[in-house]
């Protein structure tokens, strides 16, 4: 018997496959993520129940996913950009780590109401983590350096140095615990009335259609477009790769930066060692789902906000360890590149005849 | 003082074992054009399934060799996505390394409490009561476990085996040239499935040195981002494996020295010249959590400095890293 | 077969998860109990008490100290529930504390320091719900907080180590410069020394409550430096073990480590956390409860010494038990002959950031 497999470069992407992805991913990952609850010895209906629907139909629920999704949609912003760009920013975590020194020290250490404190420890923030991704950006640039590898490096640099800060010069409270000060009332975004959101949720929102508006209506934004598909033909056209890589990363990690610090003052009210749960890194599978526009990065963001909040909630209640969130969100990566494959290919599968001769031969 | 040197000596060797089998497993599959940035994931997975096996069977060695077995199923993954599926390396093998976390941690954590009389201190046969004598070194270089001993030997064998033998030849060229490779005979997928297979085979063996040398119990998250430095160290060492070697035991002093900095105090009198300004630097420099940059710090400054001042071929890359290959122009 | 189904059903609760109206369902994480009576929530007699633990309680530590606690209550009482939920960074309280309030609890115990601001930050937003803070600062009136003089026990331990050591020479290993570990490294050598002229004790800082292989790596510089008995505020056995392998003595914290320890153990001081729950929980069911700041000693009960190693020598163990009496009965102070002689509790409990005299070095920034 001969088991044949041909595989043809799609045309185009049926419709339905390429709509139902998302969705066929997700559940993919959901279900293979079900064999481990019931090693544990855990219903998957009713864990995922808690998970979910529990979540969303509850307003605490959406309160809380909607506070998660704002460091996500940022990074995933930041990780978004330069993607567009044919770019890898691996290192939204550690651009958010200097982001949230620069704004936790402004917080700290300038004297300013709230409508003047906030925007500028924003602004700090968003140019830390801008510089801190520059680096990688410029020798990209310059010199071809591998973006990859340097971003990722640098993430780890940032986070060290953020713990050194704490537990030194920017040690605060009593004690000689690792953390800073409180950040006064005036750092502190206040929270969204009705919504009893904190107000970085409207600088996320912000962000996304700034980056939306950027990209399709700019000429910069269609320089980053263009690069993105195909950089030598830009360079024929006269743009620069130069201006457009520095350009992405150092926006990107303005995003980052900004997250970092939203987290600080929404959520943890000071700045503390560790304070994210790898948001930099989640906001990878965030940039890949949301490939085709920034709102779909936020949609992208709210759906892992959603796992997060939920891992949480099955934590709670079912004592599971909530490292189950990061089993799905890496199923749901892994099935999103299979469903990549998928939809750029077509899988012939042939049983029992002779061999096929196609000129396609096969891996 | 002795005794502070030597033990400091003998720590950074233990630490560096870790880094000698990441980074020989990483070079391995990077020069045969695959990025596996799974390490960290697989590592933790062979720590973990290591640890599991000993403590069930009470047997060290087949905990290791089931460590490594995981190790090599996480690459399999990785493998299949980015040379069959051709996706991004990227993105499979950080997918990888949050798998392997969050999978550790969700199963570890009936583990932690359990305790295994791991792999025991040993010297080499024959020479080994005399080489331990020699002062300061001695005990560091020469008493130690079976994986420490092995790691160091794989270090002379995959050198060979990548430029003095056939099969590690085309493993370079793959790396280097696959399309040419590929019309000289040599099967691309083939060897790139064997190279990332071995570079999981490999992680597996460091998490398993870890949590049955090493340490000898197992810890959520034990591995603490030495797959990352695993990585760093490739591009530090550009890939080559007796570079590597050098750098594991950099680093490995590093990680060594940021516990034992503590007991030095390289002050100077406060009545020297320029003590005001040296002190407080020293300090900062000295301090364990900045200290920990170092190893990245260390391979930016070798990525850009090569490939500044030689562009990126100088800097050793395999050519053909990152990019998939297939046989047909899409 | 489950697959397929599984996949099905998921589906179906997504979808309706979009149509609203679905609170029956809910049940509000009911399920998250580890004891109590079916569907007693509308009983005014149950008290829901939730405990959170900043690391795993497999850890054979701190945390499995906790949860011993936890556990002798919720068999103490029938009109308890509990829950826990292990491993809570303080960065991730927030979710956590919030969802216990979520879901009803009366008390929420959190069990580290780290957790102090987002519980006060959480309690001021939960009138209605108490919260205890264990190690810390802060209270408010929803909020207590509650320790244990551990260092009484520590100098007990002190004791056994400076009768024990040949070296004079004691090795601790230490999680956080904060006042509870350097007042538990001074009532240490403060013991050792007074059986003991001339032990010194060095310190090595892991700068975190919870890592094993620091810890144990810790250890072993200690031991490279010559110390012969082992002391250690973490989290884990790590260091216990560490000196077992070295073949040294070795005392731990937080729990029994005997099985690490092995014939190098010494005793551990030891937490029996249900001398504060009990009462707590009993108060808040009879109504009485007062938020207030709990720190008691030997007497009563709340901090101990484990059993005693294999190894240990008649003389050690009387002497201890001599001084154990002493403190009990408040005859002997353990601060008396020492720089703190005349610190009040909130010196002692917020600022001790020096060492005695017999400690190497000077405590980190």
């Amino acid at each position: 018997m001969n088991v044949s497999v041909e595989l043809s470069a799609r045309k185009d992407v049926p419709r339905w496959l390429a709509v139902g992805t998302p969705v066929f991913t997700v559940l993919g990952a959901l279900a293979l993520s079900a064999v481990a609850l019931v090693a544990l010895s855990v219903d998957p209906i009713a864990a995922y129940n808690t998970m979910f629907v529990e979540t969303l139909t509850d307003p605490f629920g959406l309160r809380q996913t909607a506070t998660r999704t704002v460091p996500l949609v940022l990074t995933g912003l930041a990780v978004y950009l330069p993607l567009r760009a044919g770019l890898w920013n691996v290192g939204a975590e550690g651009q958010l780590y200097m982001g949230a020194i620069a704004g936790t020290w402004i917080g700290l250490n300038v004297s300013l109401p709230m409508v003047a404190l906030i925007p500028l420890a924003v602004l700090g923030a968003a140019v830390a983590g801008g510089l801190w991704a520059g680096i990688p950006g410029y020798l990209k640039a310059k010199w071809d350096v591998n973006e990859i590898i340097t971003t990722l490096l640098l993430t780890f640099v940032a986070t060290q140095i953020a713990s050194y800060l704490v537990r030194g010069p920017m040690q605060g409270g009593s004690g000689n615990f690792p953390g800073s000060d409180l950040l006064p009332d005036a750092a502190q975004f206040p929270a969204i009335p009705l919504l009893d959101v904190h107000a970085g949720f409207l600088v996320g929102l912000l962000a996304v259609a700034a980056t939306a508006v950027l990209l399709a209506r700019t000429r910069a934004g269609f320089e980053v477009t263009f690069v993105g598909s195909n950089p030598l033909a830009g360079v024929q056209a006269g743009m620069s790769t130069f201006r457009v890589y520095l350009f992405v990363f150092l926006v990107g990690g303005a995003f980052a930066g900004i997250a970092g610090f939203n987290e600080i003052s929404g959520v943890q009210e000071r700045l503390i060692p560790e304070f994210s749960p790898g948001y930099g890194f989640t906001a990878i599978p965030i940039a890949l789902l949301g490939r085709n526009g920034a709102v779909r990065v936020l949609l992208a963001a709210a759906f892992f906000a959603l796992l997060f909040v939920g891992g949480s909630k099955l934590e709670v209640a079912y004592g599971v360890p909530a490292a189950l969130v990061d089993v799905i969100q890496a199923l749901v990566i892994l099935f999103l590149i299979t469903a990549e494959f998928v939809k750029r290919y077509r899988v012939d599968v042939e049983l029992g005849r002779e061999p096929a001769a196609g000129p396609a031969g096969e891996a | 003082m002795v005794g502070f040197t030597a033990g400091l000596l003998d720590a950074a060797v233990r630490a560096s074992t870790v880094f000698i089998f990441a980074a020989l497993g990483e070079i391995i599959s990077e020069r045969g054009g695959v990025l596996n940035l799974g390490v960290e994931g697989m590592m933790l997975v062979g720590a973990l399934g290591g640890f599991a096996t000993t403590a069930v069977t009470g047997n060290y060695w087949l905990g290791f060799l089931v460590g490594m077995a995981l190790g090599t199923l996480l690459a399999l993954v990785h493998a299949f996505l980015c040379i069959t599926l051709k996706s991004s390396q990227v993105i499979s093998g950080i997918m990888l390394t949050l798998l392997g976390t969050g999978l550790t941690t969700f199963f570890g954590a009936a583990w932690v409490d359990r305790s295994i009389d791991g792999f025991p201190q040993m010297t080499l046969p024959l020479v080994g009561q005399y080489l331990v004598e020699i002062p300061i070194v001695g005990e560091a270089l020469f008493r130690s476990t079976a994986p420490d001993f092995i790691a160091l030997a794989l270090v002379p064998i995959v050198w060979w085996f990548l430029f003095r033998t056939n099969l590690g030849l085309e493993v370079i060229a793959v790396g280097e040239d696959p399309e040419t490779a590929d019309t000289m005979g040599v099967d691309v997928f083939k060897m790139r499935y064997l190279c990332v297979l071995l570079g999981g085979a490999f992680a597996g063996a460091a998490g398993a040195h870890l949590s049955l040398a090493f340490s000898q119990l197992w810890a959520t998250g034990m591995t603490a981002g030495r797959g990352w430095i695993a990585v760093a160290l490739v591009i530090f060492a550009q890939w080559r494996p007796e570079r590597a070697l050098v750098g594991a035991y950099i680093f490995g002093l590093l990680d060594a020295l940021q516990l034992r900095s503590q007991g030095i105090d390289l002050a100077l009198d406060a009545a020297t010249p320029l003590a005001g300004v040296v002190n407080p630097v020293l300090e900062l420099l000295m301090h364990p959590t900045i200290m920990s940059t170092y190893p990245y710090l260390a391979t930016i400054l070798v990525l850009v400095v090569t490939v500044v001042r030689f562009d990126e071929a100088g800097l050793g890359a395999p050519s053909a890293l990152l990019e998939p290959y297939s046989r047909e122009t899409d | 077969m489950s697959t397929g189904i599984t996949r099905r059903r998921a589906i179906k609760a997504l979808g309706l998860a979009g149509a609203t109206g679905l609170a029956g369902c809910s049940g509000s994480g009911d399920a998250a109990t580890d004891e109590g009576e079916d569907g007693g929530s509308d009983g005014s007699d149950t008290v829901k008490a939730a405990f959170v633990y900043n690391s795993e309680v497999g850890d054979q530590g701190w945390s499995w100290a906790h949860e011993q606690g936890r556990q002798a209550v919720a068999e103490e009482y029938d009109w308890l529930e509990t829950g826990h939920t292990e491993a809570v960074e303080p960065s991730e309280a927030k979710s956590v504390f919030e969802q216990y309030v979520q879901d009803d609890y009366d008390v929420v115990f959190g069990n580290t320091f780290g957790y102090m601001d987002t519980m006060v930050s959480v309690a001021e937003d939960s009138p209605d719900t108490l919260f205890e803070h264990c190690s810390g600062y802060e209270t408010r009136e929803n909020m207590g907080r509650y320790f244990g003089r551990m260092y009484q026990a520590r100098y007990l331990a002190g004791i056994a180590a400076g009768m024990l050591t040949e070296a004079d020479t004691l090795g601790y290993v230490a999680a956080l410069p904060i006042a509870e570990v350097v007042r538990g490294i001074n009532a240490f050598t403060l013991g050792a020394r007074s059986v003991n002229e001339d032990v010194t004790t060095k310190v090595r800082w892991t700068n975190t409550w919870y890592d094993p292989p620091k810890e144990k790596e810790a250890a072993t510089a200690l031991v490279d430096e010559g110390v012969d008995v082992m002391a250690q505020h973490q989290d884990s056995a790590a260091a216990v073990q560490a000196a077992a392998e070295a073949d040294i003595w070795a005392t731990g914290y937080d729990a029994p480590m005997a099985e690490q320890g092995g014939d190098s153990y010494v005793t551990s001081p030891i937490w029996h956390w249900e001398e504060f729950y009990g009462p707590t929980l009993e108060a808040i069911h009879d109504g009485s409860w007062e938020a207030d700041f709990y720190w008691e000693g030997l007497g009563d009960g709340i901090v101990g010494l484990s059993d005693w190693g294999p190894e240990v020598p008649e003389d050690v163990k009387s002497s201890v038990d001599d001084a154990r009496s002493a403190i009990e009965s408040g005859d002997t102070d353990v601060w008396a002959d020492s720089k703190f002689a005349d610190a009040d509790d909130e010196t002692l409990f917020q600022d001790m950031s020096s060492y005695v005299e017999g400690v190497e070095g000077s405590v980190p920034e």
